[in-house]
């Protein structure tokens, strides 16, 4: 009982500090994983066979590369998707 | 033409290699070597060299691993660099489906079938990665999610072209130019994620982390080396100037979009 007690302070006191920084269901699972401890979290969703991240997430990678796209992603297929016919 | 369904590089031999996995002409030795020898791909060899000579892409220097480095060193940046990295997987796997679907020639089509295959697994190996480096660091349902990112392809399927996809189309040497040189970066990225991995990955996961690593490793260098010897084998039919001119041509393409992916990032 102490136990539950103890995790739902640790949850909210999660949530108060991300507090108007994300909202709605990217809050919850932040402040979750928050509470449990985990260093690393990574929150978002997949849409149309794209992900799109939390702001949280995409940040810190803005935080690396301010003016950057995704980086150091696999390519393995052509690039251009306009043919060459002369070769 | 050796089958790529018996190519197997040795795994030694890789693992010895590492220092010439850094760089772009030791990638395509290293992935060449075991079907015998480097010397039958002369044209091969002479159209990377030349393309090597006219401006060292940023992708084989020592400040590109550097950037990798020091953005790696922080695990929130590495998990969602996996998930990205699972997401072009599988959109490169569709994009290959395509391609062997419309391939004229039936041995090529089983080459960019099989290709499309290891990519669509590459997808799940990415996100397996991710959940032994970071365990729990994706709450269930987005993780549920991120497998769809795969197209699950097998070779059981029949190839198919994708309605709308640019992809859809006869592949043809410029093809595989594109497909090698984007392989030749994505192992260089690979021996980079490898060091991160082990530096974030807890100590009771590392040995399975490091046979799926073994086995994308594997994989990306048969890719490099298909596709190597696709060009040299078509480049008796071209005229060796032209080859060597596209070959420089799509080399500079892929340095220039590798640097807009990191904002215009100024190489030494």
């Amino acid at each position: 009982m102490a136990k539950a007690k103890s995790a739902n302070a640790e949850l909210s006191a999660a949530k108060a500090a991300l507090k108007g920084k994300i909202s709605g269901p990217c809050l919850e699972a932040v402040a979750q994983m928050a509470a449990e401890g985990r260093n690393v979290q990574v929150v978002g969703r997949v849409r149309n066979g794209k992900v799109e991240f939390d702001q949280e997430s995409l940040t810190t990678f803005a935080r690396k590369f301010p003016n950057a796209n995704m980086t150091f992603v696999a390519v393995n297929a052509p690039f251009d998707p306009v043919q060459s016919t002369d070769l | 033409m050796t089958n790529a369904r018996t190519y197997r590089p040795d795994f030694q031999n890789l693992v010895n290699a590492k220092r010439s996995l850094g760089s772009i002409a030791g990638v395509a030795k290293v992935a060449l070597f075991k079907r015998g020898s480097v010397a039958p791909y002369r044209h091969y060899f002479d159209a990377l060299h030349a393309a090597l000579h006219d401006e060292e892409p940023p992708f084989g220097s020592g400040t590109y691993a550097n950037v990798y480095r020091d953005a790696a060193s922080e695990g929130q940046w590495l998990a969602v660099s996996l998930i990205t990295n699972a997401e072009r997987e599988g959109d490169g796997a569709t994009r290959l489906w395509s391609l062997a679907a419309c391939s004229a020639d039936e041995q090529e089509q089983q080459l960019l079938k099989r290709h499309a295959v290891d990519e669509s697994r590459h997808a799940l190996a990415y996100l397996a990665l991710l959940d032994l480096t970071f365990p729990d660091a994706v709450d269930a349902e987005f993780r549920g999610e991120l497998n769809a990112l795969s197209p699950h392809y097998s070779m059981a399927q029949e190839v198919h072209a994708l309605e709308g996809s640019p992809y859809a189309r006869c592949p043809s040497v410029d093809d595989y130019m594109q497909m090698n040189i984007a392989e030749i970066r994505t192992t260089i990225h690979h021996m980079l994620q490898r060091a991160a991995i082990a530096e974030h990955c807890p100590a009771a996961n590392l040995a399975r982390a490091t046979n799926i690593l073994d086995s994308l490793l594997r994989d990306e260098l048969r890719h490099v080396a298909y596709t190597a010897e696709l060009i040299d084998h078509k480049a008796a039919a071209i005229e060796p100037d032209a080859l060597r001119t596209r070959f420089c041509k799509r080399m500079k393409d892929f340095s220039d979009i590798t640097r807009q992916e990191l904002g215009q990032f100024v190489f030494d």
